[in-house]
């Protein structure tokens, strides 16, 4: 509701009667007291006789005001506001709520006087007679002195005081019931009789204690004395006794049976609060040493030391120095948590205590040590900048097998940095080494699967897939796999004539096709393999079956073309056989794009090549599927099929359909310029190029990882990129894309050209002209530009050139890390 | 993560059948349906030392801080005769609430 403008009071007194009726009126439904309360003043002292009800709305208005202001907790000017309701109207409105707010400001014989003159109108007499009386037994004087004489607060709180005396004085059980039985069930005092009949019960029967308190309201001044009776009665005193505030927490030690260490423990942990230091928690375990285990302790001491290693001293002191091995994994733990991680540093102190366990001869120390080098593996792997070739990575793990050759998956993964970084006898040699610790291990059979098919050894790979479908019979993998080597094996004997052969191959990967996953692909190389040997027929009927095996008109198709070019064969010779009509005419579906998708990454894993040949028919027909596409994703699916294919005119059409759709998305950018550019940097036009800078930076700015690697990817083509890559040209992607704008680069290699020409010694002084000229740079020292210019133009890498480099220059690269000192170090 | 061998109730020397044992025993306790967060917490906390390899691993490179509250706890176990508070502290802790009012 919207509030009144207030109006300033020179103008309210102005105001006919009339007006400011309905003005405190609004004010009133506003909720707006503090203003209706000026208002109904005014209207009061204007006409004091009215019985028109203004004292009563005035009292409203004070009352509801008064609440306002005891919610912000301001009790003391709430119990002012209130005391003026009773002279207005003639009588008390909610007088509980006038001692409550008495009480709550410390008033406490205003709040017994005004108890004394209300008591009968209260609501909540029983409530507030028990507080005021539990004030009366913790000796409050105003309270004492404002009791009447008569009134059961005075009357029953000697029986009270005598009850709680002989309970803390130790008396019998019996003695203290006795005193108990003096206070009536009626008494103000009723609550602290059940409270201390539970703490007497906690003694002998603590289940009975938890019945009696249970009688005790949630609104009782003797609530900690519950609390207490609870912690003592539960399963773990000690637990609940830490969720106790402190006073109550001592109390409840003593009466569990903590002994004065103990509550000294408790003490301190009071101290301690909700979010300790280091420090704090260090200094607090050393202050209660005793009372804790001590192997438990000293291990948590040690645990502290990796976040407050000022506490080593003490710590040295308790339990002796630490262990050499224990001291260096100390380091090594700081380092790791030092603010200013230092990667190299972290990674020196792991080496380190690998070193320090290098000769000791016990499996649990070998272990250690091959852990710690995984540990390194990883550590290298979350501060991987780009820079790192994978050496590192890969000889943490050579060593880590050394010392525990007992895990899998080191060896595949050693086996799979190797083949990332294009050393492929090592990938193999990693992977046949898993094999020999592992034979029985599905995952690495599978991997054995993958090296024998990329070496040609398809029966090799068939028997490895074999063993993991004996290990593993419902492993589709595997499955496939052996299906893929079989049908391998046919096209290759069908290539040498040797028909009958290849039949049995094709039989072979026949039985192992299960039913419900049959793809027309076995039955398509029947039909050509009786093409083949003229069986017309027999050959019609096996390709008709593969076509409608395959699934849609359009994968049987791809499936027919694929595996024709597979046998060097044309396919559109047996596109009559098959029934398939013309290619060109195909309708497709989005469900046959997806699946076309599909079933290229399947033949992108066996490195199926010639798919954009395959393409080329289905052109027009894919294009009308693609045009009809509406999704981002299905578009992003098909795009990267098409990347991966390459196929480059439907990709740059379906990378303008997703532009459509979704205009600016760096990928798509990227994917329509590669498409346009037939994938050859030096085809972006320089609109392209600007236009691929501005898809680069949205896709940093945005964290789109995947796109910001495939344009970097594709700048990185260029032979005048800043040459940061892998020595030999491997194929890990240069971490910083420094390409030149095609402009510039036409003209570099014009010069190149030119200089290519010249006789050795003409080239020199010419270099040497070029290199003396080139304008100043922010970014790098002139010795590094003189050695990229040089190295842009004659050729060479990134070793070469940091080995020409003096070893005092300052690093071009920003941070520092990765570069050229550290990556020695 | 909170300490994986507080969490399963085990000594830091168990074996791995105990271990194991401590594990069936809290999922019963916590079944995910029931208890789908403390489950999850306590399955991170049997993954973390289920094999011999798993708790070298943790102690090798585990670095949360340790568990203070479980530390205070087994220290205390009550050792001493139980000890009615003193009419003194009893008003005090009245006061403490009912002047807290305030």
């Amino acid at each position: 509701m919207r509030k009144p403008i207030p109006q300033p009071r020179a103008r309210l007194d102005d105001l006919p009667t009339r007006e400011l009726i309905a003005r405190g009126a609004a004010l009133l439904s506003a909720q707006d007291y503090k203003d209706a309360i000026d208002v109904y003043k005014l209207l009061v002292k204007r006409e004091p006789q009215t019985e028109a009800g203004w004292r009563d709305s005035l009292a409203i208005a004070y009352l509801e005001r008064a609440r306002q202001l005891a919610q912000k907790a301001m009790h003391r000017e709430a119990a002012v506001l209130w005391e003026n309701i009773p002279t207005l109207c003639g009588q008390a409105r909610q007088p509980e709520l006038y001692i409550d707010w008495l009480l709550r400001s410390g008033q406490y014989a205003k709040a017994m006087r005004a108890y004394a003159s209300h008591a009968a109108t209260l609501s909540t007499a029983g409530e507030l007679e028990a507080l005021l009386a539990a004030l009366a037994l913790a000796g409050q004087k105003d309270v004492l002195q404002a009791i009447p004489p008569n009134a059961p607060l005075r009357t029953q709180l000697t029986a009270a005081q005598d009850a709680l005396r002989a309970y803390t004085q130790g008396e019998a059980e019996d003695a203290v019931r006795e005193r108990l039985k003096a206070i009536s069930i009626r008494s103000p005092y009723r609550d602290l009789r059940q409270a201390l009949a539970a703490l007497l019960k906690l003694e002998t029967d603590p289940t009975g204690a938890l019945a009696l308190v249970e009688r005790i309201p949630p609104t009782s001044p003797y609530q900690d004395l519950v609390e207490l009776v609870r912690a003592g009665a539960a399963g773990d005193p000690a637990r609940a006794l830490l969720a106790l505030a402190p006073a109550p927490r001592e109390l409840a030690g003593g009466l569990i049976g903590l002994d004065a260490h103990q509550l000294k423990l408790l003490k301190d942990w009071a101290r301690l609060g909700d979010n300790p230091s280091d420090k704090a928690k260090f200094d607090f375990i050393v202050a209660n040493l005793a009372l804790f285990d001590r192997e438990q302790v000293r291990r948590a001491g040690m645990a502290l030391l990796v976040a407050y290693p000022q506490g080593l001293k003490t710590y040295t002191s308790l339990f002796g120095p630490l262990p050499p091995f224990e001291a260096q994994r100390l380091k090594a733990l700081q380092a790791e948590r030092a603010e200013d991680d230092d990667l190299d540093n972290t990674l020196g102190h792991w080496q380190a205590c690998v070193n320090l366990l290098r000769h000791e001869t016990d499996p649990d120390s070998r272990l250690m040590a091959a852990l710690i080098l995984r540990y390194m593996v990883e550590l290298l792997h979350k501060g991987d900048d780009g820079w790192d070739d994978g050496s590192r990575l890969r000889d943490c793990l050579e060593q880590s097998l050394r010392f525990d050759p007992n895990d899998r998956d080191t060896y595949l993964q050693l086996a799979l940095l190797h083949k990332d970084a294009g050393n492929d006898k090592e990938y193999h040699h990693w992977v046949e080494q898993a094999v020999k610790q592992f034979p029985n291990d599905p995952l690495v059979l599978l991997a054995a699967v993958k090296t024998a098919t990329a070496r040609k050894a398809h029966k090799k790979a068939a028997g490895f897939a074999a063993r993991v479908l004996e290990l593993d019979p419902i492993n589709t993998k595997a499955r496939t796999v052996l299906i893929n080597a079989h049908l391998a094996h046919a096209r290759k004997l069908m290539r040498s004539d040797k028909y009958a052969l290849a039949e049995k191959e094709l039989d072979s990967a026949g039985q192992l096709e299960r039913d419900n996953a049959r793809t027309g692909i076995i039955e398509i190389n029947r039909g050509l393999l009786a093409l083949q040997q003229r069986q017309r027929d027999l050959g019609q009927r096996w390709l008709r079956e593969g076509v409608r095996l395959a699934g849609s008109p359009l994968l049987a198709w791809v499936r027919l073309a694929v595996e024709s070019l597979r046998l060097k064969l044309d396919p559109a010779d047996f596109r009559r056989d098959a029934e398939l009509g013309d290619p060109r005419k195909l309708s497709a579906s989005r469900a046959d794009l997806l699946a076309l998708a599909q079933l290229f990454n399947a033949y992108r894993e066996e490195e199926v090549k010639n798919l954009d040949t395959v393409l080329e028919d289905l052109e027009k027909p894919l294009q009308r599927a693609i045009k009809a596409l509406t999704s981002e994703d299905d578009l992003l699916l098909i795009c990267e099929c098409l990347h991966q294919a390459p196929h480059y005119g439907l990709l740059e059409y379906a990378a303008n359909r997703a532009l459509e759709v979704q205009p600016e998305r760096p990928l798509f950018v990227y994917y329509q310029i590669y498409g346009r550019a037939e994938g050859d940097l030096d085809q972006v036009k320089d609109r392209d190029y600007d236009r691929l800078e501005r898809a680069m930076e949205r896709a940093t700015a945005a964290k789109d990882h995947r796109a910001a690697t495939a344009i970097t990817r594709f700048l990185s083509q260029s032979p005048f990129s800043l040459p940061f890559g892998p020595k030999g040209g491997g194929s890990m992607p240069m971490p910083m894309p420094m390409p030149m704008p095609p402009k510039m680069r036409r003209e570099m290699e014009e010069i190149r050209k030119e200089l290519e020409r010249l006789p050795p010694p003409l080239r020199d002084r010419m270099l040497d002209q070029i290199l003396d000229e080139l304008p100043p740079d922010d970014e790098f020292p002139p010795e590094i530009q003189r050695a990229i210019m040089k190295m842009m133009l004659l050729g060479g890498n990134i070793e070469d050139l940091l080995d020409e480099l003096p070893e005092s220059l300052p690093l071009p690269f920003p941070g520092g890390r990765g570069g050229r000192g550290k990556r020695r170090s | 993560m909170p300490n994986p061998f507080d969490l399963l109730g085990v000594a830091e020397t168990a074996d791995d059948d105990a271990i194991k044992k401590a594990y069936l025993q809290r999922v019963r306790e916590h079944p995910p349906e029931r208890d789908p967060d403390r489950f999850q917490a306590i399955r991170a906390a049997y993954e973390a030392i289920k094999t011999h390899r798993d708790r070298l691993r943790y102690r090798l490179f585990h670095q949360e801080t340790p568990n203070l509250a479980e530390l205070a706890v087994s220290a205390l176990r009550p050792t001493g005769a139980r000890r009615r508070p003193s009419e003194a502290q009893v008003r005090q802790l009245l006061n403490q609430r009912l002047t807290g009012l305030k």
